[in-house]
């Protein structure tokens, strides 16, 4: 087991190491100059060449590559361009938000993936098994934008169940306020999540050990439960791991329609004003949990079939 | 990430499983599946080829006919600049399934031969591949994509670089787990003792018989690029107007959705039912060649 | 209804302040309106967001202004519906006959920190923005001296007469803050925890998400404000932002899309307020780009704009057609005539030009600006009809502002809301746009017309009124026969309340007085 995390552990290194590179070349490649965007065309060019120095863009690029990189080692990652204070400080808050909606929209995708894919996979090519899977391609295909909005016209103008955007105050009002995001995103991971499930359960219903529990008089919940589940659950759960990756910055539009203060947003706020410590710190940072949440994947594995030698 | 070494044995024992079952398997579903699937695309493309003849010009305007109600001089109504919203959908068939098609294989061409080669010679050429598929795996799609496209400039041909460069590792990724199962097979051994070249070996024995997951999850990576395209399209990274493209029209109509409801909901109606043709088609390819392997061994 | 008195009052106010050489300002008590109720928070959901609140390291952008003039205030103070400035922290001024002496008499205020207004403060200010750094040179460097004979009175003495410098000092630029407390806290910490003597205080700042202000206990407009607290909140999203109004999650939004103005009319729950801009909305030339260093042109360019047709289409009606590439601003002609859609002119234009069979030209303008990607499609359908065929190129924020600075562009067009003058006065404009030859090329122009820069000249240093007035109307016409663009409509800007929201209303400039905002529960 420790030998395995250490193999592991050593592995992510270079691939962190990757990720600061294409981090900071990406900033550095896409065109248009910080200094002159923050004080907007109608500054003058002396102020301009001024700020670049105060932000320290007249250095050669190693040198600043070997800031970004030093300082990030650190946990000290700059001064962001545009808001003027610690890059920290401006992720920071922005951190609990996202989470939550990722969490939100992975529990409501599962809510909706899960029963669904029982149903499918147990009247498995009949008419249920066909609704479900009309149902998760079509939202999965909806613009993401569309649907949001489609569902605050609904729950927030027309009934006034839930609150129109925001993120609110307080738990409850967080709660509240990222439903109709989470439903949005739940809906659109939902397909992915129930196709992976469906083929599994079909494949694990139909296995030996399957059979055996039946045969031994287990009840038939109980079969779905303890044996089947359990073993559809791995390339779920990796899919999961991917899924969170991509929803790190994917949730960018949802978080546009409904105001929400998340990552995404802020990536291409940055990305769009050149704040390049804001750039290069958030794709560092989603870069590791990324690696990180794959690492906590494998050991899941260990959790869930024992059988995976670690 | 790498999953992939653990959980060889789940991937041995799956296939065995799944072989063993197909004879079960009931044929009359599958076979409507696939051509379901078939059927709803060409569907959507002889409309785009009668659209060519029906509307020559997709964006002639008309600003005294803007924002009216589907009917049936405009059955999908018209956009704030009095355009024709079903033509400009029509037309814009051709761009987006060409890129989501085009981003999508080049993808997995790219993504099968990398990880087929990481999957085959081990080593160091598996170390440095698969390293490389990590950062790319690991850098957030979107400033990937945005990054791109504000270095090739703006227009499509950015988001095409962009949605291949950020979705070939999947496809390594996938290729080399089968690659890993196919390297223990009789057949590969069999070939390799034969004294073909790695090259043939790879190409004609490996990658026929470890592609099948990757042509089955190109389906929804073609209906996740189209939307993609969409979301781009939204953030103003995508085609540049007037050209009709299904993404920028739904954009377009998204501040009309108040008061013109019809001019993105009814060109969205269309990607979803290309999403469904081609998520149906994924299906039924899974079952064929699912088939056909079983026979062929 | 609170703000069509405050107008009216105003107005007449102001009208006294320019009449004369020798100007004082009539008292600066604030307006009696007084509203039915008092209290509650106003939540306003912007477009917008501040990027700091220290007025000396500004980015320069209308999301900060909007929250500054809530937090500080300045010498004299713009109002909704008026060009003229009202008293603010000086009670009265005099302006020297030659227009090159203001003195300014301060009244008795206290910043919130209760530290008394000073003289001392009000000369830190000046003498931060009188520099050659500062975007806003181009308005302060005229200062020559900045002195303080006693703690309420200030001396600002000019180079050159300038009439507008009266307006000057009312941009938010030139906040007055606590000189001590910015000394003591760096520019850096100030900007989080700004200290003014205007009607609120900031209350919490949560980045990207919303400003929270609560009234100020010290301001001295007596009875102001009248609210108790504002959540100013970030909402960039246009549907977004409509959507909260009409379900009452917020009581006021800004920049309400063309689109869906109806829709917020027609809901009962709301109502869209339209105030005239500063703003220009025009697309934009390179006259270093071969074919539109000829006049004739741009005047076919001109010639071929259905502006009648944009004015209906995209604006709904709701904006005037352009007569000036400059904003319509105090000062502005009546009297020119806008250009009218005449393809023949054009095409006979054309025919005279070095280019009689057309050129290609490429019009930038930002992702997401949903105006300018309409009116950019009918030039491209319009022009093509002389022979220009137009190529349409969006780009993020950030490119076009790189693109624009680096002249490198053919032709550009900025969203309506966004190119404004901070000033309700011609003078920032016309000197950027026609008198600005070296350093940025009138406006990225390389517009190249020696008469607009005399006139241009002339006006801003004019020392009399009605002189001013004359040229900036002379100087109207010679750039309108000689265009640097397509001027397209003077946008209007599009602020919306529910019904129990009173006296909420643009300035010309940008922003709002929120401390003459009730809400009526």
């Amino acid at each position: 087991m420790s030998a395995f995390l250490r193999k592991r552990l050593l592995e992510v290194i270079p691939v962190l190491i990757g990720i600061t590179l294409v981090a900071f070349a990406i900033v550095h490649l896409v065109p248009g100059d910080p200094a002159q965007i923050l004080l907007g065309p109608r500054a003058r060019p002396a102020a301009v060449a001024d700020l670049q120095a105060q932000l320290g863009l007249d250095r050669s690029l190693p040198a600043q590559y070997w800031a970004f990189v030093s300082g990030a080692v650190t946990f000290s990652f700059g001064q962001s361009f545009q808001f003027r204070q610690p890059v920290a400080d401006v992720i920071g808050p922005r951190i609990l938000p996202s989470a939550f909606l990722i969490v939100y929209s992975l529990v409501v995708a599962l809510t909706i993936a899960v029963p669904l894919a029982i149903l499918s996979a147990r009247r498995r090519d009949g008419w249920p098994d066909q609704l479900v899977r009309l149902f998760t391609t079509t939202t999965f295909a909806m613009p993401s934008f569309w649907l949001g909005l489609l569902l605050t016209l609904v729950f927030g103008l027309q009934l006034g169940w839930l609150p129109t955007s925001g993120y609110g105050d307080t738990p409850l009002e967080h709660f509240r306020s990222l439903t109709l995001p989470a439903i949005t995103v739940g809906l659109w991971i939902a397909a992915p999540l129930l196709r992976s499930l469906r083929t599994n359960l079909i494949d694990t219903f139909d296995a030996e050990f399957t059979e055996a529990a039946r045969a031994r008089g287990l009840g038939e919940l109980r079969v779905l439960f303890k044996h089947v589940l359990r073993n559809s659950l791995i390339s779920t759960v990796t899919l999961m791991s991917l899924l969170i990756g991509v929803l790190l910055s994917g949730t960018v539009v949802v978080e546009s329609v409904f105001s929400l203060p998340g990552l995404g947003s802020l990536l291409v706020r940055a990305v769009t004003a050149r704040d390049f410590p804001v750039v290069q710190t958030l794709t560092l940072l989603f870069g590791f949990t990324v690696v990180f949440v794959s690492l906590a994947t494998d050991l899941l594995y260990a959790v869930i079939d024992p059988r995976v030698r670690l | 990430m790498s999953v992939v070494a653990s959980d060889q044995d789940q991937l041995d024992a799956a296939l065995d499983r799944r072989l063993a079952r197909v004879g079960r398997r009931s044929a009359r579903w599958r076979r409507f599946t696939l051509e379901a699937g078939i059927a709803l695309i060409a569907l959507v493309i002889v409309a785009s080829i009668v659209g060519e003849f029906v509307y020559p010009n997709p964006n002639a305007q008309d600003l005294a006919q803007a924002l009216l109600p589907p009917s049936l001089a405009h059955p999908f109504g018209t956009d704030n600049l009095g355009r024709d919203v079903l033509a400009r959908t029509l037309a814009g068939t051709w761009i987006d399934l060409g890129v989501a098609l085009g981003a999508t294989y080049l993808a997995l061409v790219l993504g099968v031969v990398c990880g087929t080669v990481a999957g085959y010679f081990r080593g160091w050429p598996e170390r440095i591949i698969m390293r490389f598929v990590e950062v790319v795996l690991a850098l957030p799609f979107m400033v990937l994509v945005i990054a791109i496209v504000a270095i090739m400039g703006p227009g499509i041909t950015g988001v095409f670089v962009g949605l291949t460069i950020g979705g070939w590792g999947f496809y390594a990724r996938l290729a080399r787990a089968e690659m890993l199962v196919l390297n223990e097979k009789s057949f590969v051994h069999a070939a390799q003792t034969l004294g073909y070249s790695h090259w043939r070996v790879m190409w004609r024995h490996a990658i026929p018989n470890l592609i099948r997951p990757s042509l089955v999850y190109s389906m929804s990576d073609i209906v996740l690029n189209i939307t993609w395209v969409a979301s781009l399209s939204y953030l103003g990274l995508g085609v540049q107007p007037p050209t009709p493209e299904w993404g920028s029209i739904i954009a377009d109509g998204q501040s009309y959705l108040l008061n013109a409801w019809w001019i993105s909901t009814l060109p969205g109606l269309v990607v979803v039912i290309v999403g469904i043709g081609f998520s149906l088609v994924g299906d039924g390819l899974a079952d064929r060649l699912r088939a056909r392997r079983a026979v062929v061994r | 209804m609170a703000a069509a008195a405050a107008a009216a009052v105003l107005a007449a106010c102001g009208g006294g302040t320019s009449a004369g050489g020798d100007t004082t300002a009539a008292s600066g008590k604030a307006v009696d309106t007084a509203p039915a109720s008092t209290g509650g928070t106003l939540r306003l959901a912007r477009s917008l967001e501040p990027v700091t609140l220290n007025p000396f390291t500004c980015a320069c952008e209308n999301g900060s202004w909007q929250t500054m003039v809530q937090l500080f205030d300045t010498l004299v103070e713009f109002m909704p519906g008026t060009s003229d400035p009202v008293p603010g922290l000086a009670e009265s001024w005099k302006v020297s006959s030659d227009k090159k002496t203001f003195t300014f008499h301060l009244r008795d205020a206290s910043f919130s920190d209760g530290s008394p207004v000073t003289a001392a403060d009000v000369k830190y200010a000046l003498d931060r923005v009188n520099n050659p750094k500062h975007p806003y040179y181009v308005l302060y460097g005229m200062m020559k001296s900045v002195t303080t004979p006693d703690a309420r009175t200030v001396v600002v003495r000019l180079r050159e007469p300038t009439i507008g410098f009266l307006w000057y000092v009312g941009h938010p630029a030139a906040s007055i803050v606590p000189k001590a407390a910015i000394e003591r806290m760096g520019d850096e910490a100030f900007g989080r925890r700004p200290i003014g003597s205007g009607a609120f205080t900031l209350k919490r700042w949560v980045k990207g998400q919303v400003v929270e202000l609560a009234r100020n206990p010290h301001y001295w407009r007596k009875g102001q404000p009248y609210l108790d607290s504002v959540e100013m909140l970030y909402t960039p999203n246009d549907n977004t932002r409509t959507l909260d109004l009409l379900s009452g999650n917020v009581d006021a939004v800004d920049a309400v899309a063309f689109s869906q103005v109806d829709q917020v009319d027609h809901s009962g729950d709301a109502r869209v307020l339209f105030q005239l801009s500063s703003g220009m909305y025009n697309v934009w030339f390179n006259e270093r780009y071969a074919s539109l260093a000829e006049t004739g042109v741009r005047q076919a360019l001109n010639y071929a704009t259905p502006l009648e047709q944009i004015r209906r289409v995209v604006f709904g009606d709701r904006a005037d057609v352009a007569n000036s590439s400059l904003p319509k601003l105090k000062d502005w002609s009546e009297g020119v005539e806008p250009y009218t859609y005449d393809l023949d002119k054009a095409r006979a234009l054309m025919a005279r030009s070095s280019m009689p069979d057309g050129f290609d030209l490429t019009i930038d303008f930002a992702s997401g600006d949903e105006t300018s990607k309409q009116v950019a499609q009918i030039l491209q359908d319009e022009w093509s009809k002389i022979g220009v065929n137009v190529k349409l190129r969006q780009y993020d924020f950030g490119t076009l502002y790189t693109r624009v600075g680096r002249f490198d562009y053919e032709a550009f067009m900025l969203p309506p809301d966004v190119y404004t003058s901070d000033l309700p006065i011609l003078d920032q404009f016309a000197q950027f746009l026609f008198n600005d030859p070296d350093v940025l090329h009138n406006a990225w122009t390389w517009y190249d017309n020696e008469e607009a820069a005399r006139l241009t000249e002339q006006a801003v240093h004019a020392s009399d009124e009605a002189e001013q007035t004359r040229l900036y109307g002379e100087l109207q016409q010679v750039t309108l026969d000689d265009p640097p663009s397509v001027p397209l409509v003077f946008p209007p800007f599009r602020a919306a309340a529910r019904s129990d929201v009173k006296g909420f209303q643009y300035v010309q400039t940008g922003w709002w007085r929120l401390e003459q905002v009730s809400l009526e529960r």
